[in-house]
């Protein structure tokens, strides 16, 4: 019987829908697994640390965390207090931090300054303000920033000029000139508060366009200096960049990511000669805050050396041979750092051949953007039609895995770019264990882009440190702008005393081997030799200034103390008296240095003991030569130190 | 019968859609991922370089080719000598064993008879060599077996023994690296078994080899006999072109049919060897001659150069990192060689390389550690095959791109590869037309020195025994194995002792494959190096033309033992290069004793030089004399002899 055609083509209709159905997803599939489909970048984020020392310190800073999260939501109103903790850090070494919470009366009673940062200056309860107050009368030091209310009122000028935008530091007092000249140059990203009229007795210790925003007055037998402009957030925009008011970061090119160099905080930075975040800093502390009381310190480098070259090798093509600068290096007494990419082909052998020559292999990071990301592919069983840029904490994974030990300190964005996110990376890297970035870097120019050679700490955007610290590239190789290596090394031997950390990629010389550049990279060696800079790697610095850190120095200062009855003369008679700076110092690792101030007041240092002790009814001591040495016009003596622990008189006569 | 209706009769036309999609994956896969036609390079063999007529020193030559070898000990090593007289005495006399002639012998003061030719020379020419020999002229034989006793003064057995290395050098009479060094020579092929003999001066034994006679010299009316019982021949060959492992190939079985060069070193000594052991067992041989009369020759470098250095860069992949270090020595005011790969080398690298004053050469690619050159074939987009180019074509490919007057000469293959057998590699290089190549050389970081006992460049012998047409320049420092100590220590050597040409060859990616400092600052030193130690900074190109000019050269002498005077003619050809602005022409090298009798005196074209002004070569044996091109005539005149004895056997100034 005939079968009517439409009726025909009904029926077949399923069958050719199901035939062609499955040979389209069958291609379907077989495209979306060698194109598989780019899904977001898993978050890795966290919060900063909340630094607290409760032990006992010769400097005590006071901030309040919560107030620096509530400060508010964007840069130009973040409050950075927490800066002055790494200002301590990074020039003296120990320093107590204690919130109003953790505030102890044996913390007051043991600090010879006391820091009341702008995060509770206007928060103070009254019987506190009373102590503070107590505690300057009694001889110390009172620094208060920015202060308001009662404290305003104790301590400071009226305050009543508002808040105004700085343009350029005008004075700074007792500065030498080449210095100021410097200071003067800074490019200033704060405001300053304005006063009226002055403190009564007020000393002027640092102007912003004419107006005082240092100032001390006599209090008691102390003495209170207010800082009346915001300290911390220029430390923190020259060192960690400037970012949008929103925190983002523009990139200088509409094509490509942002970089590192798009941080820089202001144009004039670019091949500076001058470390301007260190120089303010280092007069904060030494001109300013050690001013009227000597407190000592840790001198800044390993055996006493002047300064300290960092080279840090980054490679993502070279494996075992992105060491050959490396073995050059630890032939000339250094062991660099080798960044490498987690697809650059390092083995393991490679990676202990390096280890067991001292030097420390650290992450170069491939971030989630398209240029430099590597991705891994995900879906079910053999079936992968997803893929994601390969988290870093992955890419830490795979790399300890490469290496004889556990633990990988130090990382760098790879080729330096960066995220949107101001802090996005170095919240990601903190939140992996990562304690040094290297990524700091504007490739083209050497100098101290980002304020200063040395490493500084890491800000999240509400203000709280995350535990990382930042090593800024001074000298990249190829950089054809800015200050020599070799002329910046100078500096750093002649008073700057700074970290010259060097970046060089080890695949430059094998795309082209540029003989300038290899000329250039032999005479680091030269003018690190000549000039004392240690040539080490990040994590060994990094564990230096650990040791610094977390050292033990307590001091007592007495204005009048019989002088040892070798060090009088007819100078120091009828009396022989001087004051007298006792320290009782704990060395954590050999080849530490303490320093003092050269003079107090009108006081020089006079003379130094080692080793008071009182044996029966002698007081046995030895004479100490101690050396001095000129910080950015600052004058300081140093003393080597044992390690453990050592007591040391100095007499300022 | 009405055929049966199925579904798949209604989904025919889809089952044709599917074939077409099914064909249009298929050749969306095929342009993807063409299939390769391998390629296959014309070969050549090898022939018999033209005779020349001038000179003092005759080498006699088989008349034919010998039978193909089937083991290297078949093999016919007549023409190393020619290698071995090249590198040494510049100009020679070549004339087959069939032509020999009172008249071809007249006038010569060394005829050089190889183990062959002295095999299968008929009584009238042996009758012939004896009359010369009588008359005074030093006869160089090897291997002399039947018939040659009553010249050689040696009777030899008939089954040979293998040769392996000199045992005893007391009968050389020289001291200091020579000596030091000869026990040393790996040596390879046959060795006659002959009684034990006294060495010199109570004997004739030179050297002995496996604790037996190896060289020995006899006098023969006025005349020498210098009778070789080893093969020195095949020794050198092996030496220069490497020792089969098996029937005449290189490497263990079930080896890559591409080896490095490096694996075919006749001995593994020679991997990291700052002695060019090839040339020391020439001028062992070639110094006894000058014993009883001095002979002139013509010194392998132009003026008073005391060796040449050479840098060659060979770029398989990247060519921009290999310009990189020609500018370095452009910057040093020398030039380098680049190996290119025609496929990776652009006419704006051209201009680059002419710009750093590089010369250039081919990089062969063959596909084994980096992607083969192809082409694709096919038709509009549809290329489904590629096609291998085969050498001629990487060549003419390179030649458009850099826009080359003539076809390129200088080759390199990729990583220094060559087939397994015996020539095959040389046979396609030859047959592109190649003339000089630059593959023999170490090829690891461990290795450096002569892996081919020199560095004087060398013609290859094929199966039959006949030269190439291309010249084999061996480099003697690699890449990662380059550094300042080696260098200086080759340098020096070469300087005080060997005098040598030395190729540095440093791959573009060095830096990236095997990355070192020492390689950079080996680099670095280089230039200045050479210049210390007195050597010409020149390239692979011109020293090999800088040769062909010596070769082309005529010297010729006379010696009157009566007055101590050697009258020698020369026509010297020179050649202006880049690297030598100023031309570069051989000097005259002329033994600085006789007899222990030192040069008294010496007249060029009537006029008389300062003795003073002549530079001695390193090891103290010869002065040279530094001459414009053109005809010359030199007397140098020895001091008189106290003792008028026949003497010879006093001169210990090789060494």
């Amino acid at each position: 019987m005939p079968v009517p055609l439409r009726k025909k083509r009904r029926s077949v209709l399923p069958y050719r829908v199901a035939l062609w159905s499955v040979i389209l997803l069958v291609l379907a599939l077989r495209f979306v697994q060698d194109n598989p489909v780019v899904t977001d970048p898993r978050a890795e984020s966290t919060d900063g640390v909340e630094i607290t020392r409760e032990s006992t310190a010769d400097i005590l800073v006071v901030l309040d965390y919560e107030s620096l999260r509530e400060s508010g939501k964007s840069f130009p109103t973040q409050d950075f207090s927490a800066a002055w903790i790494q200002i301590f850090e990074q020039e003296l070494g120990p320093v107590a931090v204690a919130t109003p919470q953790t505030l102890t009366e044996s913390l007051l009673d043991a600090a010879q300054v006391l820091v009341l940062t702008a995060s509770v200056t206007d928060s103070l309860p009254d019987p506190l303000i009373e102590r503070v107050r107590q505690h300057a009368l009694g001889g110390g030091t009172l620094i208060v920033e920015r202060p308001d209310g009662r404290v305003r009122e104790l301590f400071s000028a009226n305050g009543r000029g508002g808040v105004r935008a700085g343009r350029a530091i005008t004075h700074a007092e007792d500065l030498p000139e080449e210095e100021l000249r410097r200071l003067r140059r800074m490019p200033l990203l704060t405001d300053y508060v304005g006063s009226t009229s002055p403190r009564e007795e007020a000393t002027t210790l640092l102007a912003i366009d004419g107006a005082p925003v240092i100032y001390s007055i006599p209090f008691g037998e102390g003495r209170a200096i207010t800082v009346d402009f915001d300290l911390g957030r220029q430390l923190v925009a020259l060192r960690q960049g400037r970012p949008t008011d929103d925190f983002r970061v523009r990139s200088s090119s509409p094509t490509q990511p942002p970089r590192t160099a798009d941080l820089v905080a202001d144009e004039s930075l670019l091949g500076a000669d001058t470390p301007y975040a260190t120089l303010l800093e280092r007069f904060v502390v030494f001109g300013v805050a050690l001013r009227y009381t000597p407190v000592p310190g840790f001198w800044y480098f390993p055996n006493g050396a002047s300064g300290a070259l960092i080279f840090v090798h980054e490679d993502a093509r070279l494996g075992d041979g992105g060491a050959w600068m490396l073995d050059y290096e630890q032939e000339h007494g250094g062991a660099s750092t080798l960044l490498t990419t987690m697809d650059s082909g390092l083995t393991s052998e490679g990676a202990e051949r390096i280890h067991n020559r001292g030097g420390e292999i650290g992450l170069s990071w491939r971030t989630p953007d398209p240029s430099v990301a590597l991705y891994e592919t995900y879906g079910l069983g053999g079936f992968h039609p997803f893929r994601q840029p390969i988290t870093l904490a992955d890419q830490l994974s795979d790399l300890r895995r490469t290496l004889p030990v556990s633990y990988v300190r130090t990382a760098r964005t790879h080729d330096g770019i960066w995220e949107d996110s101001w802090e996005g990376p170095l919240s990601a890297m903190a939140g992996n264990g990562i304690r040094a970035d290297v990524s700091y870097e504007v490739s083209t120019h050497r100098g101290y882009a980002f304020g200063t050679g040395l490493p500084s700490l890491a800000y999240g955007r509400d203000g709280i440190p995350l535990g990382l610290r930042i090593y800024p590239v001074v000298a990249p190789l190829r950089a054809d702008t800015g200050p020599a290596i070799a002329e910046l090394i100078e500096a750093s031997a002649g008073g700057d005393h700074q970290l010259i950390t060097a970046l060089t990629r080890p695949a430059y010389f094998a795309d082209y081997p540029d003989m300038e550049d290899f000329e250039a990279w032999l005479s680091i060696f030269d003018a690190a030799a000549e000039h004392g800079h240690p040539l080490m790697n990040v994590l060994r610095y990094d564990a230096f200034q650990r040791q610094r850190r977390a050292g033990n120095i307590r001091s007592r200062f007495s204005p009048r103390a019989s002088l040892p009855s070798d060090a009088r003369s007819s100078r120091t008679a009828p009396n022989h008296t001087a004051q007298q700076l006792r320290v009782v110092v704990e060395a954590r690792e050999r080849g530490m240095y303490l320093i003092v101030p050269a003079a107090v007041g009108n006081a020089e240092l006079l003379t130094t003991r080692r080793g008071t002790e009182r044996v029966g009814r002698d007081v046995v001591s030895s004479a100490v030569e101690t050396e001095p040495i000129e910080v950015m016009g600052h004058r300081l003596h140093r003393v080597p130190l044992e390690r453990g622990y050592n007591t040391l008189e100095f007499f300022y006569h | 019968m009405a055929r049966r209706e199925t579904i798949w009769t209604h989904l025919r036309w889809d089952a044709l859609a599917l074939i077409v999609v099914v064909f249009l994956v298929g050749a969306y896969h095929l342009i993807q991922q063409p299939r390769l036609e391998l390629a296959e390079s014309p070969q050549s063999s090898g022939s018999r370089p033209p005779d020349r007529t001038e000179g003092d020193v005759l080498l006699v030559l088989p008349a034919g080719p010998a039978a193909t070898a089937q083991t290297f000990d078949a093999l016919d090593c007549s023409y190393s000598w020619f290698n071995a007289l090249w590198h040494h005495y510049g100009a020679f006399a070549t004339a087959t064993a069939d032509t020999l002639s009172p008249q071809l012998l007249a006038g010569r003061a060394v005829v050089v008879v190889p183990g062959r030719v002295a095999r299968e020379m008929p009584p009238q020419g042996r009758e012939l060599l004896e009359d010369f020999a009588r008359s005074g002229g030093q006869l160089l034989v090897e291997l002399p077996r039947e018939g040659w006793e009553t010249i050689t003064g040696v009777a030899t057995g008939s089954t040979p023994g293998q040769a392996r290395q000199i045992t005893a050098v007391e009968g050389l009479r020289v001291y200091g690296p020579m000596r030091e060094h000869l026990p040393d020579v790996p040596l390879s092929g046959q060795l006659l078994p002959t009684a034990d003999l006294e060495f010199r001066p109570t004997g004739p034994v030179v050297f002995t080899v496996e604790e037996q006679p190896g060289y020995l010299i006899q006098p023969l009316g006025r005349g020498h006999v210098h009778t070789l019982l080893f093969d020195a021949g095949c020794s050198l060959t092996a030496m220069h072109q490497g020792r089969p492992t098996r029937e005449m190939t290189f490497g263990p079985p079930g080896s890559d049919p591409w080896l490095p060069t490096s694996a075919r070193v006749a001995h593994e000594r020679l991997l990291t060897s700052h002695v060019p052991y090839a040339d020391l067992l020439q001028k062992a041989l070639f110094g006894r001659l000058s014993e009883h009369r001095p002979l002139p020759r013509l010194w392998p470098f132009p003026g008073e150069s005391r060796g040449a250095l050479m840098t060659v860069h060979p770029a398989e992949e990247m060519s921009r990192a290999a310009l990189g270090y020609a500018d370095w020595a452009r910057r040093a005011e020398a030039s380098s060689t680049i190996f290119a790969a025609a496929d990776r080398f652009t006419a704006h690298h051209a201009g680059l390389a002419d710009q750093v004053n590089a010369e250039l050469g081919l990089l062969w690619v063959l596909g084994q550690t980096r992607p083969p050159m192809t082409e694709s074939v096919g038709v509009g987009a549809l290329q489904p095959w590629s096609r291998e180019l085969n050498l001629p074509r990487q060549q003419t490919l390179l030649s458009q791109t850099v826009g080359a007057d003539g076809p390129l000469r200088l080759v390199r293959t990729e990583a220094s590869l060559f087939e397994t057998d015996w020539a095959s590699t040389f046979r396609t290089l030859a047959g592109a037309g190649l003339r000089v190549d630059v593959s023999f050389g170490p090829s690891m970081a461990s290795q450096y020195g002569y892996l081919f006992g020199t560095g004087m460049p060398y013609y290859p012998l094929d199966e039959r025994g006949l030269l190439f047409p291309i010249i084999e320049v061996p480099y003697v420092l690699d890449g990662p194995g380059l550094s300042i100590s080696r260098l200086t220590r080759m340098l020096g050597n070469s300087r005080s002792a060997f005098h040598q040409p030395l190729v540095v060859s440093l791959p573009a990616d060095t830096m990236a494959r095997d990355p070192a400092a020492g390689t950079l600052l080996g680099f670095r030193q280089l230039h200045e190096l050479g210049r210390e130690y007195e050597h010409w900074l020149t390239t692979v190109g011109d020293f090999t033309d800088f040769l062909a000019a010596r070769r082309q050269s005529v010297l010729t002498s006379q010696w009157d033992p009566r007055e101590g005077r050697l009258t020698i003619s020369v026509n010297l050809l020179g050649l202006r290069l880049s690297t030598a602005p100023d031309g570069a022409v051989p000097s005259v090298a002329i033994p600085a004793r006789f007899d222990g009798r030192d040069i008294e005196r010496v007249e060029v074209d009537g006029e008389s030089l300062r003795l003073a002004s002549l530079p001695t070569t390193g090891p103290g044996d010869e002065r040279l004399l530094t001459l414009p091109p053109g005809r010359h005539v030199i007397s140098v005149f020895y001091e008189a002899s106290e003792d008028d004895d026949d003497g010879g056997e006093d001169n210990a100034g090789d060494d």
